[in-house]
């Protein structure tokens, strides 16, 4: 599996900090800080302090769920 | 593959004669992601041949230079290159004006490379040897847009103790090399910090000999080039078009990814480096913490890092407003002192002293002047500061910190830096919103920050507070700066609500730098750099406002007296505030000597004191009666313009001062980064706020 599709998988599954990922993983740092960036600008990724990270109302759910949030606790059914 | 190429690889094998050929001028692109030195590098490359400039349609700052290396011969010339600092990004795939400024420049200069058979650019990519795999899946997007590239490897100094990739703890030129020969294009290692033997002679020879012969990046199918792809008119990769095909895009960041670890893998096999891989979920392991991570445990930490974070931004508050008043008050006392003494006798001797014409330029264009140069101590601290913060590391953290009480305003927590500093200084402040990364956040910044209380809206306070409410002075003024947060605070929700609905926290992954110290010379350099710019630009309509003012009072209305010697009462600025004073009656200031000392206050707050003496004619500074009698004097006129209810229009006009506008030099400020337009919206609806929120105050006041 390539990097890309592992921090992504990574990420939709369990979340977390860019250093977290990279070391469950066991990868660099600056490469998953690379992956999500660029995976955050193509929009499949979005970071904590917006949406639900934020712990701000109007998390999204149903079928309108952004693949940023696959697997998030806090995703509303 | 051969793994023993030297940085100097087959390119720069031929860079001599690249070097000794005549060159046109050449244009250099400083391609990076932020803070990975390229503003270091620019200017160790450029030296004091720099300056500032708009990009084009935008009001995003560049830094252009003029990038001179000596010949390679002693009979040759020199060889000189126009050299642009590129607003750092970390992708082409622009989410910023900033960064889109950046793929624009990138995408131009690769249309221009392939209509011409000459190569008219290079861009050097500078890669972070603290974060190789980001800096490399920004060389494969500039590498795919088809231009000559050169690259720069910086931050080798941090690679031994701040990074979890084996590769930068390698010897740097080793390093160097293998990556050269695994990318195909050459590699400098860089130290910008030493002019010397920093690498800056190797990086113009490898630049001249790509200019020559550009070679692609092995491995990168640029969508189109002229030199190493063959393909003009095949379709270009624009970043900054719409993605409407996930799935492609998806697949293409796979392939720009895979690129990222073969490129990876191919120089851990020239170093004999054990190959990454994937750890399987049975095998975690735990990251060498570096001295960055203990020690933003701390400040990154809520708890810690907020008081920490308040007490730097008291630190440059003092800084600001202290620190650089005793300089302020030198600067002012010599202009006003020796140096108009001097004027004054010069034009003596010529014939022309107690004129008009000493009057235009004793009272008028010195005094702008010196309204210039007492403002250089502030701008010199308040920048110096900014860099310390910056260079160090500590910015990033203070915006982490502050991101979520920012967010409501619809800005991050870079936002608050300037605001709070706009408490001390406004001018500065305007400066300061260039740390925010977006054009629309900053414009919101700028427009927010005016209502910040600036401390020369203090003395006006404090002569209002002790004559109306001289037992609770210090409530009063405490009040002014609560409304001053709670007028920010409105007037950010106000403005997102309407004129900036597209404003919106920008998603916040902040990578935070290494903690480094700061380097002194860069420092310097920029600190100069931008003090420069204020003092040619804003100084340009600071002292051509001051000129008007003096031409207004030395216009006498009655023709009793001539031009140049006018008492103010006669004069045409005092007939103006004759007829501005009616539109204030409701707010219940509507005299005359309120209406010119706000007119002044335009000029400048600090000036709004001096103008209630001067119309109340009244002893000047520094007498013991002075405070008593102006006192009266302005709850007499208060009193009788307000029916009675001094107090209230007082307090109204407190309110005023503090929203009406800023002062000349904070608009020339506003202007130069936003230009006319916003500047003037801004400015007539502060006017529009301030009169309403001062009719609300006195028509509230007067009725409790």
């Amino acid at each position: 599996m390539s990097a890309w599709a592992a921090v992504l998988d990574e990420v939709a599954v369990a979340g977390g900090t860019p250093g977290q990922v990279a070391a469950r993983l066991g990868l660099q740092t600056s490469l998953v800080k690379a992956v999500l960036d660029h995976a955050e600008r193509l929009g499949v990724v979005a970071v904590a302090g917006n949406g639900c990270g934020s712990g701000r109302p109007g998390c999204p759910g149903g079928p309108d769920v952004p693949p940023a949030c696959a697997g998030c606790p806090l995703a509303l059914p | 593959m051969s793994c023993h190429g030297t940085a100097q690889n087959p390119v720069l094998s031929r860079s001599g004669e690249a070097a000794l050929a005549p060159l046109p001028l050449l244009r250099v692109l400083l391609v990076g992601g932020p803070n990975v030195g390229k503003s270091t590098l620019f200017n160790a490359l450029t030296g004091s041949r720099q300056h500032t400039t708009n990009a084009p349609g935008t009001t995003v700052e560049l830094a252009t230079g003029t990038w001179r290396t000596a010949a390679g011969d002693p009979a040759g010339a020199a060889v000189e290159r126009e050299i642009i600092d590129l607003p750092g990004t970390y992708s082409l795939l622009a989410r910023s004006s900033d960064e889109q400024v950046t793929t624009d420049a990138l995408w131009e200069l690769a249309r221009i490379s392939r209509q011409t058979s000459a190569h008219p650019g290079v861009v050097v990519v500078v890669l972070d040897a603290t974060a190789l795999a980001r800096s490399l899946y920004l060389l494969a997007q500039v590498a795919e847009t088809g231009v000559p590239i050169v690259v720069a490897l910086t931050m080798l100094d941090l690679a031994t103790t701040a990074t979890d990739s084996p590769l930068a703890r390698e010897d740097p030129e080793t390093l160097a090399g293998a990556l050269a020969t695994t990318l195909g294009i050459p590699v400098v290692r860089m130290d910008a910090r030493n002019r010397t033997a920093g690498g800056v002679s190797e990086l113009a020879g490898a630049v001249d000999a790509v200019a020559e012969l550009p070679l692609c990046v092995r491995g990168i199918a640029p969508s189109t080039s002229s030199f190493c792809y063959g393909a003009p008119g095949a379709a270009l990769r624009q970043y900054d078009a719409p993605h409407d095909d996930l799935e492609s895009e998806l697949e293409h960041a796979e392939a720009l990814f895979d690129w990222v670890e073969h490129v990876d893998e191919q120089v851990n096999s020239c170093l004999a480096l054990p190959l990454p891989r994937l750890l399987p979920e049975s095998e975690p392991r735990r990251l060498r913490r570096t001295f960055s991570d203990r020690v933003d445990t701390v400040l990154l930490n809520p708890w810690a890092g907020i008081p920490v974070f308040l007490a730097v931004v008291w630190l440059l508050f003092e800084l600001t407003t202290r620190f650089a008043a005793p300089l302020q008050s030198a600067i002012n006392q010599l202009v006003n002192g020796p140096l108009a003494a001097a004027v004054t006798w010069l034009l003596g001797l010529l014939g022309l002293g107690d004129s008009w014409v000493q009057g235009l330029l004793v009272d008028g264009l010195l005094v702008g002047v010196g309204t210039v140069l007492t403002f250089l101590p502030v701008m010199a601290v308040m920048f110096a500061a900014l860099g310390v913060l910056e260079d160090s590391g500590y910015l990033a953290r203070a915006a982490f910190v502050a991101d979520r009480a920012m967010r409501s305003l619809g800005l991050d927590g870079r936002a608050l830096l300037p605001l709070i500093v706009g408490f001390g200084c406004n001018l500065p402040a305007l400066a300061a919103t260039r740390t925010l990364p977006r054009a629309r956040q900053r414009l919101l910044t700028g427009m927010l920050i005016p209502l910040t209380s600036c401390s020369a809206r203090l003395t006006v306070y404090v002569l209002m507070a002790s004559a109306f409410f001289p037992d609770h002075a210090g409530t009063v003024i405490f009040a002014m700066y609560l409304t001053s947060v709670l007028l920010v605070l409105g007037g950010g929700l106000l403005l997102r609500r309407t004129a900036f609905r597209d404003v919106h926290a920008g998603p916040f992954m902040l990578v935070l730098p290494q903690y480094q110290r700061p380097h002194l010379r860069t420092l310097a350099m920029s600190v100069r750099l931008r003090v420069g710019s204020f003092v040619v630009r804003a100084g340009k309509i600071i002292v051509l406002t001051m000129v008007i003012v003096w031409a207004l009072m030395a216009v006498p209305v009655s023709g009793q007296h001539s031009v140049g010697h006018v008492p103010v009462t006669d004069s045409l600025y005092y007939s103006v505030a004759s007829g501005i004073a009616p539109m204030l009656a409701p707010a219940g200031f509507g005299n005359d000597h309120a209406a010119a000392a706000l007119m002044t206050g335009f000029v400048a707050k600090e000036v709004v004191v001096g103008s209630f003496a001067q119309s109340y004619a009244v002893a000047e500074p520094g007498s013991p009666t002075r405070a008593e009698s102006l006192g009266e004097r302005l709850r007499t006129s208060f009193a009788e313009s307000s029916g009675g209810h001094g107090g209230a229009a007082a307090l109204a006009f407190m309110v005023f001062l503090l929203a009406y506008t800023p002062c000349v030099a904070a608009l020339a400020e506003q202007r130069r980064l936003f230009g006319w337009r916003p500047t003037v919206s801004a400015l007539t609806a502060q006017l529009a706020g301030a009169w309403l929120l001062a009719v609300l105050v006195f028509q509230v006041g007067s009725r409790l």
